[in-house]
């Protein structure tokens, strides 16, 4: 008896030990909560765009456009291009978070963050088409389709002007408090006018990227959309950084860590098209607060083929003073922009008045920007003042041409926003350029897609993309 | 380098006593180890003491009890990953300029670096001012009871615990890259760790052991096994120092801290039969159930049986002794049950920093997992069938055992990557169908048998072959590790696995020469990725011998493997850096044998023979190294592994001093080695990748520690 009661006893205790139940509660995560509050979803998938994606597009475009160069260990830009990898991968963890947030405020009805998250899928998925093409998008960042195909680039420019008139839509919707987020808009502060200006300044920078594909069209939808969007102070900008490398600028953290970006010959070339034959480039005040000087001069390596320069302020080639300052603002999207971009339309359509008032509009508020990453660093009135006499500068509209429109935008846009110039020399063909191996036409698909991936065109490596034929829909170069 | 890397040292001493009487038998133990490793300012210390008692309190009744502690101090190097690797510099440096003795910091500030290479810190300064430093204590013990039921019948019961708690500090000081710059110093974290583990063990069961008839012996075995693991992980790490050389966390201006915790179960229930009919005819069966807590609901449980046959053909035909001393068949079949990784049920959001620490201002960043778990996973499964024999001849000179296995393992629980496009990293499902299959021969042979001189020598020799047959959700590929993006490895539909994927040189499809690139004469990639070959061996042998002769002895071991690859960063850097032998030709123009040509929108053109007179300087080598295939190099080996030699004194000598044995041996290890790799190809055959990524990384070298030729000697005195 004593015997089959010990029995028993093991049995029952046994049989506890593996229930359903308990082994359930054993395999509960303790590290994770099955589900997060928008209010703290919204500014991390944010800050993925801008992080990890905006920064390595940004840097690496830098190299492409010939802004800068790298003089870490091998420093053609031709070796650099295939690093993607970084700029696919958040690209995409990007967009599924903010599909996360859209699918949970449409549930819970809050329409600000659903715009939000229609705004900056739009914004991200611009930054990856511009740079690898064709794209997956529709089966993309979904779990239940583990190899997704890919969607041609034209089409994905329709898909991202859908997303912005969604954005737009719910932006309206979004008048009580509750609908939208506050601090935790890690951008606008749950403003949704600035929100609704900044889709229809991503609208007329999409619109306008289609000038070679139809010319009238795109300069009229992109002239209607600029009308919608920033007034002069009003900017798609990130101003959330601080001084500790945590919460930093993350262009200039990269910069601050490794210190490998140098100037390069195009954008001293793009500022000495603007000056007299016999000056040096120091004559463009933007050159004094952008650049380190060597021995009282701004040095270049030949592209592409410079020497290792790690240092802050740079030992052989001068430096971008701009990436020094970690709390510097990231211009995502600006009010000089869309001018740049109505006087580029303008001109398209013929209108040469409209289209010199837009300039000089876009050259003077560019040269007001030219200062804003960092305090310590001011162009005075009389600095502008004295640049806008120059007659290379603000030659009269009837001298106006589109390559003195896109050099003044290129140069504007050396400051954080290298993506978009990279854009500009491969759409319009007129930047001097002088890389010996050529300008990348965009860059390859990380060998992890293409490897994971059936649906991924297997061919890609660095030198396809240098080959003609992967040039972009919208592109001439 | 041999500059850098010293000599290491090994000290253990051990005291044990043990007695045993009517009352039972008891043994305590305590022992002491000190190691200072091959880097200075490394070691380790240890220290354990033991209990180890059986007592049977009445007959049928026993218990025994045992109990260690150890305490175990280790210091080493907080290494980093690939291109921040700290040793880099160590490898990297020309061999005609020393960093040894040179100054490593400023004269004016002691945490600005005096760099070799820019971005790679100073390992001098590193040793001089970083460390990592682990302490663990570790309580482990048993308890046993056994208890005689019935003549033959015997239950048995032992629950064991494992508990340890490890406290690990690291300090990477002011200036220390990639923490910040190094000019002027800025950067620098405090790192504090707790971790923290349980495992209880508990086995119950009953064993019957008969002889049904004279000469049927039959050995039954049920029983209940519980194993259960609990872990918990804190962690504070401060950064961004305020001031150099104090290993704080009041001393950091960024402080960040997490905890985490993990739980397992496995509760399990088994049987087994033993049956043998006069030494000549075994049989074997088995059986287990598994229920797991880390298998989704409704699907955990999982039952695995085994059976073996074995026949000792000797036995049972006496007249074949004239030809063997004896020979046995044996035949198995098993079924093996397979668990995954910890919680499957259930996803969800954690605490996110991509690139931005949060919680910031009042607003925290929470973002979703990257791994996806199917909602299908069930228990991986593993069967084998195995056919072996046993045969000796001459009485017991020459053995012969040979196996042949073939192992089909069906859905391996596996994080399969996922394209980065899905917006998930990996997935974790059943992979799909694996085949294994090869053979194992192992001889033993004694040539020389007399009084005074004996000669034994082992040969082991084993070739096996393991294939992709079937791939889960139409994949046709999935990728085990991923060295940097320099080197994969992959498991891919009808290959051998793993594989190496990766880039290789273009070929003229004419002439089948090597195409060189007809702007600048390097070699042109290929722009497809491909299998490149396996890091598998085609066979392996080893040879050990041991040779005795009067009170001399003598044992070697040589180890011959022949087959695989074996990719190598370090050969990828030496090449770039102008460091391996290979680049000493780099002042000298030459043309690069093969075609010349180029892609025109993706299609190859040749231009006839390439006459392109390039010098081999950085940036050939830059362009080589793009291809995978030039840094993977046929792992084949021919080593000494061991030597060891011993001298037992004459009883005469040690008799007087009262003992009952002495002795002096020398033992050697890694003696020499000839291959064609540019580093030892044994030398990262373990599962993970100096931080590059994590998985199955067999066969890919990046940035190891050297492995170590040792030499030791040594008394034995017994009382």
């Amino acid at each position: 008896m004593k015997k089959t009661l010990y029995f028993a006893t093991i049995l029952a205790l046994v049989s506890t030990a593996c229930s359903d139940s308990i082994l359930n509660k054993i395999d509960t995560n303790p590290n994770i909560i099955s589900d997060a509050p928008l209010n703290t979803l919204l500014p991390a998938a944010q800050m993925t765009t801008f992080q990890r994606v905006v920064s390595p597009v940004s840097i690496l475009s830098g190299y492409t456009s010939e802004h800068t160069n790298f003089t870490g260990v091998n420093t053609a830009t031709k070796l650099q291009v295939g690093g993607g990898g970084t700029i696919w991968n958040n690209g995409f963890l990007a967009i599924r978070y903010f599909n996360d947030v859209r699918d949970k405020a449409d549930k819970l009805q809050r329409p600000g963050y659903s715009a939000i998250a229609d705004i900056m899928s739009a914004y991200t998925l611009s930054l990856l088409v511009d740079v690898f093409g064709d794209i997956p998008y529709k089966e993309a960042s979904r779990e239940d389709i583990i190899q997704p195909n890919f969607d041609k680039a034209q089409d994905l420019y329709a898909e991202m002007q859908k997303l912005l008139d969604s954005g737009i839509q719910k932006c309206d919707q979004a008048s009580a408090a509750t609908s939208r987020p506050a601090n935790d808009d890690l951008v606008f502060k749950g403003n949704m006018t600035l929100w609704k200006k900044t889709a229809w300044a991503l609208k007329a920078r999409l619109h306008n990227r289609l000038s070679n594909v139809s010319a009238q069209e795109s300069a009229n939808q992109a002239i209607l959309a600029i009308n919608n969007a920033f007034a002069p102070t009003e900017n798609f900008t990130v101003s959330a950084y601080q001084s500790n490398p945590e919460n930093a600028n993350p262009i200039a953290n990269n910069f601050m860590n490794a210190a490998t970006i140098v100037i390069a010959d195009g954008i001293v070339t793009a500022m000495k098209s603007f000056l007299e034959p016999n000056e040096e480039v120091i004559a463009d005040p933007r050159a004094n607060i952008w650049f380190t000087k060597i021995g009282n001069k701004v040095v270049t390596p030949p592209t592409s083929r410079g020497n290792t320069d790690v240092t802050l302020n740079g030992t052989l080639y001068s430096k971008p003073l701009y990436l020094q300052n970690r709390p510097s603002p990231l211009p995502l999207l600006t009010y000089p922009e869309l001018k740049f971009i109505e006087a580029e339309a303008q001109l398209r359509l013929g209108d040469k008045t409209k289209a010199y008032d837009a300039y000089q509009t876009a050259v003077r508020s560019a040269m007001s920007q030219a200062a804003i990453f960092n305090a310590a660093a001011t162009l005075t009135s009389t600095q502008i003042d004295s640049y806008l006499a120059r007659p290379k500068v603000l030659m009269g509209a009837d001298k106006l041409t589109l390559k003195d429109i896109i050099n003044q935008k290129y140069i504007f846009l050396f400051i954080f926003q290298s993506q978009e110039a990279y854009n500009d020399v491969r759409r319009t063909g007129l930047i001097s350029l002088n890389d010996p191996d050529g300008t990348a036409k965009r860059l390859p698909y990380p060998v992890d897609e293409i490897s994971r991936n059936a649906n991924a065109p297997q061919v890609s490596d660095q030198n396809t993309v240098y080959q003609d034929n992967a040039r972009l829909f919208w592109a001439k170069l | 380098m041999d500059d850098f890397f010293g000599v290491g040292s090994t000290f253990n001493n051990n005291l044990e006593i043990a007695q045993g009487g009517s009352f039972g038998n008891y043994a305590i133990g305590i022992g002491r180890t000190d190691q200072t490793g091959v880097i200075d300012k490394t070691g380790l210390q240890r220290t354990n003491v033991k209990f180890n008692g059986m007592m049977t309190p009445f007959t049928k009744f026993k218990i025994g009890f045992s109990l260690n502690y150890a305490d175990i101090n280790v210091d080493d190097f907080p290494d980093e990953a690939g291109n921040v690797a700290f040793f880099r510099t160590v490898y990297e440096t020309p061999a005609s300029y020393n960093l040894k003795g040179k100054p490593f910091a400023t004269a004016t500030n002691p945490y600005q670096q005096i760099l070799f290479r820019a971005a790679q810190n100073n390992p001098y300064w590193i040793l001089e001012n970083n460390f990592r430093n682990s302490r663990t204590s570790r309580t482990y013990g048993n308890l046993f009871l056994e208890y005689q039921l019935a003549k033959g019948l015997k239950a048995t019961y032992r629950v064991g615990l494992d508990n340890f708690n490890t406290k690990l500090e690291r300090y990477d000081e002011l200036g220390t890259g990639p923490t910040g710059r190094t000019t002027p110093p800025s950067g620098g974290q405090f790192v504090l760790q707790n971790q923290q583990e349980s495992q209880l063990n508990s086995n119950f069961f009953l064993s019957y052991d008969t002889n049904i008839t004279p000469d049927l012996v039959l050995n039954a075995i049920v029983g209940n096994e519980l194993f259960d693991i609990r872990r918990a992980n804190s962690s504070t790490n401060s950064s961004n120092l305020v001031s150099g050389d104090w290993p704080s966390i009041a001393n950091g201006t960024t402080i960040t801290s997490s905890n985490s915790k993990n739980a397992q179960r496995v509760v399990g229930f088994y049987g087994n039969l033993n049956l043998g009919f006069k030494e000549m005819l075994y049989l074997n069966l088995s059986a287990r159930k598994d229920y797991a807590s880390n298998l989704p609901s409704g699907n955990r449980s999982f039952l695995y049986p085994s059976a073996g046959l074995s026949f000792v053909l000797t036995e049972a035909v006496p007249s074949l002794q004239n030809l063997f001393t004896f020979a046995k068949l044996r035949a198995n079949y098993a079924e093996v049950g397979q668990l995954g990784q910890l919680f499957v049920n259930g996803v969800g959001y954690s605490a996110a920093n991509p690139g931005y620490q949060f919680p910031l201002n009042g607003v925290a960043g929470f973002l979703p997992s990257s791994t996806s778990i199917s909602p299908t996973l069930r228990p991986e499964n593993t069967r084998s069938v195995e056919f072996g024999t046993e045969l000796r001849f001459l009485k017991n000179r020459i053995s012969f055992d040979y196996t042949y296995f073939r192992s089909l393992s069906d859905g391996q629980i596996f994080g399969i990557p996922l394209p980065p496009s899905t917006g998930f990293s990996s997935q974790v499902n059943n992979a799909g169908k694996m085949l294994s299959r090869g053979h194992e021969v192992m001889v033993r042979i004694t040539p020389l048998k007399n009084p005074n001189f004996n000669w034994d020598l082992n040969i082991n020799f084993s070739k096996y072959k393991t294939t992709i047959e079937e791939l889960p959700g139409g994949l046709s590929r999935i990728e085990l590790s991923n060295a940097s993006g320099a080197v994969r490895l992959v498991a891919e539909k009808g290959q051998v696995y793993p594989s190496f994927f990766g880039s290789t040189y273009q070929l003229d499809p004419a002439s089948g020469q090597r195409v060189m690139n007809s702007t600048n004469g390097f070699p042109l990639v290929n722009p497809v990725s491909q299998i490149l070959g396996t890091p598998n061996p085609d066979f392996e042998f080893n040879f050990i011998n041991s040779l005795r002769y009067k009170s001399f002895q003598l044992g070697f071991q040589i180890d011959w493997r022949k087959g695989g690859l074996f990719f190598s960063q370090l050969q990828a850097e030496s090449r770039t850096r102008g460091l391996s032998v290979e680049t000493l030709d780099r002042d000298q123009q030459k043309v690069i044998p093969g075609k010349k040509g180029r892609f025109v929108n993706s299609n190859l053109v040749i231009e006839g023979d390439n006459d392109i007179a390039i010098y081999k300087t950085n940036p050939y080598w830059a362009a080589v190294n793009t291809i995978t295939a030039a840094n993977l190099d046929d792992a084949s080996f021919v080593r000494l592994r061991e030597v060891n030699f011993s001298y037992d004194l004459p009883t005469t000598v040690f008799k007087k001093i009262g003992l009952s044995g002495a002795s002096v041996f020398l033992t050697g290890r890694n003696l020499f080695l000839i291959t064609k790799t540019f580093v030892d190809p044994e030398l990262n055959m373990t599962n993970t990748l100096s931080g590059a990524s994590t998985g199955n990384s067999v066969g890919i070298e990046w940035y190891q520690q050297p492995q170590t030729r040792s030499l030791g000697g040594g008394i034995r005195l017994k009382f």
